[in-house]
């Protein structure tokens, strides 16, 4: 990782538009060939953000910023997003700087009338001797015990693992790749039906582990228009989400519009699977439509 | 300036161009999409996504004539043409402003949404490890006494990395969540 601080001076020039057209040239070659002065300029264009909402900028550097995103949403888009995690995190600090230190007990003698007679002499404090605080204290520890247990186990069972999740952003980066645009070959076609109402038949795809890298083409049929744009997530068997496609459009058809979309076979592994399929809407939320299943056999099957 | 698509094979010659292994292809192709979309943004251009896809479109039609003459990294191809279609949309802009669903992050004010990305927001946080977000913490919020740029010091020391290692750490984790938002929230641009 190389320190890219001598050029940082030119970086907050060219963000805030006061280097030469011929500089401004030189920095963007920069950022095409460079994956990592590339970082460098995003990292610097977010501190960027975040002095200007903390109000640390010059009242000059505030404007020129200021008519930047007045000028591209995309713009605005990245100081919102610095101060919207700047705000949740400062917020997330605070709740566990508020959390509680363990209770430390009161000496006892504080929480007693000095006057008021003991109830019996002994090493232990007076409010320990009650029985009855004993007994709430071990129903309290036992139910403490069966919570702390349940969250623990439910916390292991929910984390995602590493190596799973690496996986799943390599396999999500090749499908955008492979459905940005009509591939070449392909080696099956799937058509899947609503699991709801097609519970008997489940469509089968074949799997031949001699060529991990067929494209396998899916077509799911739609009675909806074809304005709007999907997304896929694909679920195993257990239900747990695997990878997922997004933002694809249905071309129309005669029958309303059909979303076709394709998974590399190395991307499936024998077994169960479900898709669902949520439908984008403008409010930023999606919904979902139906779910699909299908099962993946070996070829030889 | 309109979007004609290119033919199918067009698209895999450009990625071998890209790259001999397809998965490096992919990489490299949404690493150039990403700066695509960074320059027309930084150049003000009111709907960089239009812009970015039709220099895709472009490059990709020309794809079969290019790739096997073209020297160099094909990046720079990329950012020619991404010149001259700034160009001729300075000349004559088209009026597609970018609709307000592409953009999450734009309006938190407006009721509900701020809900939603902080709801959101929590559920990405979520995904991080333990070891993450302890990271983002110490890197983003002050903790008085201490001054930012001392607990930075002090965290760098004990993750025994540099500081500007330390940097790089923080902006690639606070894009994952970014990342998560968009994809959640299912307006990834």
């Amino acid at each position: 990782m190389r320190d890219l601080n001598e050029k940082h001076g030119d970086i907050r020039k060219f963000l805030l538009d006061q280097l030469s057209e011929d500089e401004t040239n030189q920095i963007e070659e920069l950022i095409f060939a460079d994956p990592e002065f590339a970082e460098e300029v995003q990292i610097f264009e977010s501190e960027l953000a975040t002095s200007y909402f903390e109000g640390k900028l010059t009242a000059e550097e505030h404007a020129v910023l200021e008519q930047k995103f007045a000028k591209s949403r995309l713009s605005k888009d990245v100081v919102e997003y610095e101060r919207l995690f700047q705000e949740f995190i400062s917020a997330k600090v605070e709740e566990g700087s508020a959390t509680p230190e363990p209770d430390v007990p009161l000496p006892v003698a504080t929480t007693l009338n000095a006057d008021s007679p003991r109830e019996s002499s002994g090493w232990w404090p007076p409010v320990l001797q009650n029985r009855a605080i004993w007994a709430y204290a071990l129903l309290l520890g036992l139910v403490l015990s069966v919570v702390g247990a349940w969250y623990v186990m439910t916390t292991l069972r929910n984390r995602p693992d590493g190596s799973l999740e690496a996986q799943r952003k390599r396999i999500e980066s090749e499908l955008v790749t492979l459905n940005t645009h009509t591939p070449g070959q392909v080696s099956s076609v799937v058509t899947l039906k609503p699991a709801e109402r097609d519970r008997s038949v489940m469509a089968r795809v074949k799997l031949d582990s001699a060529t991990p890298n067929s494209i396998i083409e899916f077509r799911i049929g739609l009675s909806a228009s074809p304005d709007h744009e999907y997304d896929l997530i694909f679920l195993n068997d257990r239900h747990e989400q695997l990878f997922a496609i997004h933002k694809l459009s249905a071309p129309p058809t005669s029958e309303g519009s059909e979303l076709k979309f394709y998974v590399l076979s190395r991307h499936l592994t024998p077994g169960d699977y479900q898709i669902d399929l949520n439908a984008l809407t403008t409010a930023g939320t999606s919904d979902n439509i139906n779910s699909y299943t299908f099962r993946v056999v070996p070829s030889t099957d | 300036m309109t979007l004609e698509s290119a033919p199918p094979e067009n698209f895999e010659i450009l990625m071998s161009w890209l790259g001999p292994d397809r998965e490096k292809a992919g990489a490299k192709y949404e690493q150039i999409r990403q700066n695509l979309l960074d320059y027309f943004r930084r150049r003000n251009v009111s709907d960089p996504i239009t812009l970015t896809d039709e220099v895709i479109a472009r490059v990709t039609r020309k794809a079969r004539n290019v790739a096997k003459d073209f020297v160099g990294d094909p990046s720079a191809y990329f950012l020619a043409v991404a010149r001259r279609v700034l160009a001729e949309w300075w000349r004559r802009p088209i009026e597609t402003e970018l609709s307000d669903d592409l953009s999450i992050f734009q309006d938190p004010h407006i009721e509900g949404q701020k809900e939603l990305l902080f709801q959101s927001l929590e559920r990405c946080w979520a995904r991080l490890s333990a070891a993450d977000r302890d990271i983002l913490c110490r890197y983003c919020v002050e903790a008085p006494p201490m001054k930012l740029a001392q607990s930075r010091e002090i965290l760098a020391g004990e993750l025994n990395v540099s500081l500007n290692a330390l940097r790089v750490m923080a902006h690639r984790l606070k894009k994952r969540v970014k990342s998560c938002i968009e994809r959640l929230i299912g307006n990834k641009s």
